[in-house]
Formats: C-alpha cells, structure tokens, sequence
C-alpha cells in the first residue's frame, strides 16, 4: 500500500504566516528511487560544505506527486532554509506572464498575431539599428522595421528588444550602441526596481530603435516586461493584481508576490556571492557589473510602483510546483482549469521560433515557446530529459523544469550569485532527478 | 451597375477592409500604414516642459502647437525620451524641425539649422544635504564647488566644471533627481519647474533637505530647430517666427505661461529674452 508522508511546512516557523499541508509521498510510489534520490541530496550537501551555495530547496514531483522536497544548507546567517523559504525567482516570472497573455487570449481579447502597437501606440513606426561600415561618416542608421513587433515575438523573444546586461553576454557593436540608448532613457533591466510604472518604462522602450528586425533574431530581453504591461492595457487591471486575481489565487500559490507582505518579510532568503572555490558572503548591497545590475535588498520592499512581467515576482518551491503541474496537466490542477489544453499545446509547442536557436541557458538544440526554453533535439550538452522538456531559470540561481514525457518537474532554488556559476550544479540536479526515474 | 449600388459596393468593401474585426486579425493591417512620414518633427522629451504625459504635452510643447496651428504648418512631432535619438534624426534623415533645449549640434547639422527661442527660463543648482549648516553654496563662483560631483545630462558642456575641478556623473535628467538623493552627486542644474516636478514624489520626506541655491546657474534656452534642407523647412520657420510673435501679441503666450508656472511668472522678462 503506499505510504504517504505529510509535512508541515513552516510549522515549525515562528513567523511564518500560515502552515501550509504539502503531501509527500514514498518516490517508489510515483516510480521514482530514494536511493537514487539520495544522490541527488548529497550533491546538493556537497556544494553547501563546500561552500558554493548557502542553501537551496529541491522539489521532485512525478506523476502528479510531490516526492522529494528538501530544505538544505542556511537561508540567511544563523536561518536555516525551510521547505517554504521565499526565493527571489526573477526570470522564473516570465512563464507566469505568458501565461496572464494567454489568459487574455482564451478570453477572446488579444491574439499572439496582433501588432503590439494596437495596443500600445508607442510601438507604432519603430526603427531598427543597423550598423554601418566602418569608417562611414555616422557608425548607425535607424531603419523602418520591415513588419510591426507581434505579441508572439514578445512571448518568444524574437521582438529586437534586448537586456542591457546582454552587453556582459554577447558584446558587439551594434549590441553597445543600442544599449547606450537605453541608458540614456533610463530603461533599466528591472532587477533594480525603478521608482516608476512599467507603463512609463514601456513607453520609453518602445520610442528606442530595435536590436534586430522583429521575428529575424532570438534575443533575451525586456520583452515580458513589455508583456506585463499589455496585460495591465487589456485587462485595465494592475500587473500584479491580474497576476494574483488570475493564476496565484485560483492555483492556491498562497505565497507568491511582487512586494512582499510584512508579515512574510522574514521568510525571504538572503542572496550570497560565491566565487565557487570555498569564499562565500551574503550580500548587503547592489550588485552591479557592467550594465548589470541586481539589488537584491529590493525584495524586501513592502510596496512600489514597478511591477515586471520579467523579474518581480517572490515565490516558494511549492508554490511554483503548482504553476509547473498546472502546465504539465496541460491547464488544470486540483480541479481548477486555467487554461484550455489547447492552450498549453500551443505555448510548449517546439516550432515557435522557426530557425533560431534560444541559447541562453542551452546550445543549440533548444528552442523557445511561448514562455519556455524547450528541448527540441538532443544535439546539445545537457544529457538529461527529453524532447519536449520545457524550462527557465532566474538570475538568482533559481530553475525549474518540467518533463511532459515522464510526467516530472524538477525545481531547485538557491540565492547565489553570479548566475553562470550555477549551470554545473543544475545540470547534475537534472541529471540526478531524472535518473532517478525507475519504472 | 447604377451609381447607388457602385456607392453601396464601395461602402461594403470599406467595411470589410477597415472593420474592428478586420483590424484584430493582427500585422496585416498595421497602424504604421497609415502614419505619413513628410513633415516629421522630433522633440525631445524633458518634464514638464516636453512631455508624454499630459494632453497638452508641456509648456513648450504647448506654444510650438499653438503657432503650428496658427500658422498652418502641418506636422506629426514625435517625443522621444533621448537627445542622441534626436541629434541622429536631425543629422542623418530629414525632419522638417526638432524640438527642445538648444541642441548641442555637429557643425554639418548645424549649417543646415535654424534655431528659433520660445522659452528661456532661469536654472538653478540643487543640492541635497542633512546637514543645513554645511549646505553647498556657489556664490556665483565654480571654484567654490571644487571637488564636488555634478550631475550633467549626456551631451551637456561641462568644460567650465571641470576647470573648476568639479567631478562629473552623467545621467538621464530624472535620475540626477534620485542620484543627488542618493549622495552619488553633490549638485545638479535645471529650471526650477523641471526640479519640482521631478522631485514631487521625494518632498513627502524630504522637503527640509533639498537646497536650491541661490545665485543662479544660467539660462535655459529652449525652442525648434527647422531643418534648412527640408523643402519646407526654410518656408516653415519664417512662418513660425512670425507666428510667434503674434502669440505674443495676442497675450496667449502669457496665458500659456501663467497656467504652466503659475501667475507670479514674470512673463514680460522672459519674453524680452526670447525676443
């Protein structure tokens, strides 16, 4: 018979503002290994005695189950990490915004095909930047773009729109010259959480000329900031009460915010610089290299204006399972339909960005949905999942990624910069968790 | 076919084409078809003289619309929110005009420029200090700032500063706001509407703190800069000047004024300046 373990989380927490009851059940039961599960454990415990990371929570959940969710190491100096520990999740927001789009789009408001600029005048007659030859009078020229940015180029990023940081990524010329607009405007990545609306952001963005024309190139960026803001035209709600109205409360994700609640202030992680070789501090400050710039102590901020589609949202391990198994249900959990399974089919579906390769967090092989990295073949370097796996990450050390072929979702969160560090880590927490599959 | 059904046929198909339905169905009819491009003008967008946020779009914008339409001078001004992005339109396309401060051009843009006041206002340095005892105080002299750090914008001459042996940090004009608040700059400089509609959302609990100096730091000339080379640019600009005048005249342009910065403005001041 199976066994079914019932943990407490945040039981034992003092100031946690509300228990909540997560089911865990015996990994055999779901066709998974605790042996091999151990694995998993240890790797994490070696890289906290070894002082890489402080802390993380893992989660591995297959076939609709819970069945290893695991605090380890500290969550601040002298707090140890708690199965319901707030991480700061950052990119992991943009699935969440996807999702608010297409929301909206089930609701028979928007569709992916339509022009940003029906809804945004803003983005009307917008000029893309294009270098010219060296040694020509002027280095740039502002180009008409050949067809309008689409709502399905924000949520596959392929809208020309970039991340100032992406000059530390994959600097060029032209990279550096539009960027160079963007800080002269004042757009910021939103790791910082500027004191103003994204909608004043946005507006600015949009007057600024594009990184490459719309649909021609794969480029991580600001679009799901874009995205969030739309949500607020269509809807005439705030971001973050469509966010919290529409997926958090119906999917009982109890503890996900953009500002968070006093009351859960002290639940909230510490972020920790590791230089991977043993020297590991909390960070009290910005974070700030070259055109990145991370403020870390903005999470603790009770309330603000700034609410990106792209960075801004806190949330827990669990709570973030429950948006994963949404997906992997293909729209439902707990007899709660968000979104049609037609829907969740369109959103994985591999072909989104035709040519282009989305590698960011992957080689070639990967390629983008709407919201998602997915794996389209197995020519990259990650020898784990499979086709069709769909996943992303956030900039403070935090991924998930959900298998619809073995029905599995893997989430580990940590709070550890910088963020190129992390990928060894992950890469053997997807690998472990998935061989620890063994039916 | 009679004339009424070739009317009612034409009808239909304009439904058809330009119908709410047809215009959902996304890029294939695209809002930028139907945007002409000829007498395009560029402003740059600098609170709350030029200014995406309210519907008269500013004071200066305010005015320059007020002669435009008088004068008959038809064009589409496009805000945007940097001054390189206007300098590029200005030097490597063909706007009819730009609008803004008195833009610091290459002297191939320059030639073809004809610059025409329509605001100057007073500047003022800033500072922001706990201590009021040890407030900043120029005197009318750099030299006593010596040391400090100044927050210019992008593309502003900073010459006489740095003789002075004054620090610079270059920022968007907002972020000198949050910058000097901050301590990352000692002093900035801008008309005293530009700072108090900056600083609204600080003066809750700073209002003691913010320390407007005295002596004042210069002029701030803003205006439109018509394009010489443009076929209408020269025509333009005549018509504009005059145009100008007339507002004045007619004692609009002090009305404008007055609701903008309020009734104590001294508008016959400003106005010699500009004439």
């Amino acid at each position: 018979m199976k066994k079914v373990y019932h943990l407490l989380v945040g039981l034992s927490l003092a100031y946690s503002s509300l228990a909540l009851a997560v089911e865990l059940v015996k990994p055999e039961s779901v066709g998974l290994s605790s042996m091999r599960l151990d694995r998993l454990s240890q790797v994490i415990d070696q890289h906290i005695e070894q002082k890489k990371i402080a802390g993380a929570v893992t989660l591995v959940a297959r076939k609709g189950k819970i069945a290893y969710l695991r605090p380890s190491g500290l969550a601040d100096i002298d707090k140890p990490m708690q199965a319901d520990t707030i991480f700061r999740i950052v990119s992991m927001t943009k699935p969440l915004t996807s999702t608010a789009i297409m929301l909206l789009y089930e609701q028979g408001k928007l569709l992916p095909s339509d022009p940003v600029a029906k809804y945004i005048p803003e983005f009307q007659n917008q000029k893309v930047l294009e270098m010219n030859p060296k040694g020509s009078e002027f280095p740039y020229k502002l180009v008409p773009v050949k067809r309008d940015v689409t709502i399905h180029d924000l949520l596959t990023h392929t809208s020309g729109i970039l991340y100032l940081a992406s000059t530390g990524w994959f600097p060029n010329d032209k990279r550096e010259q539009v960027v160079s607009f963007y800080r002269e405007a004042g757009i910021t990545d939103g790791f910082c959480r500027p004191d103003e609306t994204i909608g004043d952001m946005v507006k600015r963005l949009a007057k600024l000329p594009l990184y490459a024309q719309p649909g021609e190139e794969w480029e991580y960026g600001l679009s799901a900031d874009v995205l969030g803001y739309l949500v607020e035209v269509v809807s005439g709600m705030k971001f973050d009460q469509f966010v919290q109205t529409q997926i958090f409360d119906p999917l009982n994700m109890q503890d996900s915010h953009f500002y968070i609640p006093e009351n859960k202030l002290s639940r909230i992680s510490a972020d920790w610089n590791s230089d991977w070789k043993g020297s590991l501090e909390r960070v009290t400050g910005p974070l700030i290299d070259g055109d990145l710039a991370l403020c870390p102590n903005d999470a603790y901020a009770t309330s603000g204006k700034y609410l990106s589609g792209g960075a801004s949202v806190l949330s827990t391990a669990y709570d973030y399972y429950r948006f994963a198994q949404m997906m992997l249900n293909k729209g439902e959990l707990d007899g709660v339909r968000l979104l049609s399974r037609k829907t969740v089919e369109l959103m994985t579906a591999t072909n989104h960005i035709g040519e282009h390769d989305a590698t960011l967090l992957h080689s070639h092989g990967w390629k983008f949905g709407l919201g998602f990295a997915i794996q389209e073949d197995r020519s990259h370097n990650v020898d784990s999942g499979d086709v069709g796996v769909f996943e992303w990450a956030g900039y403070y050390s935090t991924r998930f990624s959900v298998n619809p072929k073995e029905q599995s979702i893997t989430i580990f969160l940590s709070q550890t910069s910088p963020f190129g560090a992390h990928f060894g880590l992950w890469d053997k927490v997807t690998a472990l968790s998935t061989s620890a599959i063994a039916d | 076919m009679t004339l009424t059904n070739k009317f009612i046929s034409l009808c239909s198909l304009a439904l058809l084409l330009f119908s709410a339905n047809s215009f959902a169905t996304g890029p294939r009819v695209a809002p930028s078809l139907f945007v002409t491009d000829k007498n395009i003008m560029y402003a740059q967008e600098y609170a709350p003289f030029v200014s995406n946020t309210n519907e008269q779009q500013g004071l200066l914008m305010e005015l320059i619309n007020s002669v435009l339409k008088a004068e008959g001078i038809v064009g589409t001004v496009n805000i945007l929110p940097t001054q390189s992005m206007v300098q590029y339109y200005f030097s490597q396309e063909m706007p009819l005009a730009i609008i803004g401060p008195d833009f610091k051009l290459s002297k191939a843009a320059n030639r073809k420029a004809t610059f025409i006041a329509v605001l100057s206002l007073d500047k003022y340095y800033y500072a922001y200090q706990k201590d009021e005892a040890k407030a900043l105080d120029w005197s009318g002299k750099l030299k006593n700032l010596n040391g400090k750090t100044y927050g210019a914008n992008k593309g502003e001459d900073v010459t006489a500063y740095k003789q002075a042996g004054i620090n610079i940090k270059y920022a968007r004009t907002p972020a000198l706001v949050k910058q000097l608040l901050q301590g990352k700059v000692d002093f900035i400089a801008m008309p005293e509407a530009t700072f108090n509609d900056l600083s609204k959302q600080y003066r809750s609990e700073q209002a003691v703190s913010f320390i407007k100096m005295t002596v004042k730091a210069g002029k701030m000339l803003m205006g439109i800069t018509f394009n010489k080379n443009h076929s209408e640019g020269l025509q333009a600009a005549k018509k504009f000047k005059a145009g100008l005048k007339k507002l004045i005249r007619s004692g609009q342009y002090q009305t404008i004024l007055h609701k903008h910065l309020g009734a104590a403005i001294a508008a016959d001041e400003l106005i010699k300046r500009i004439q």
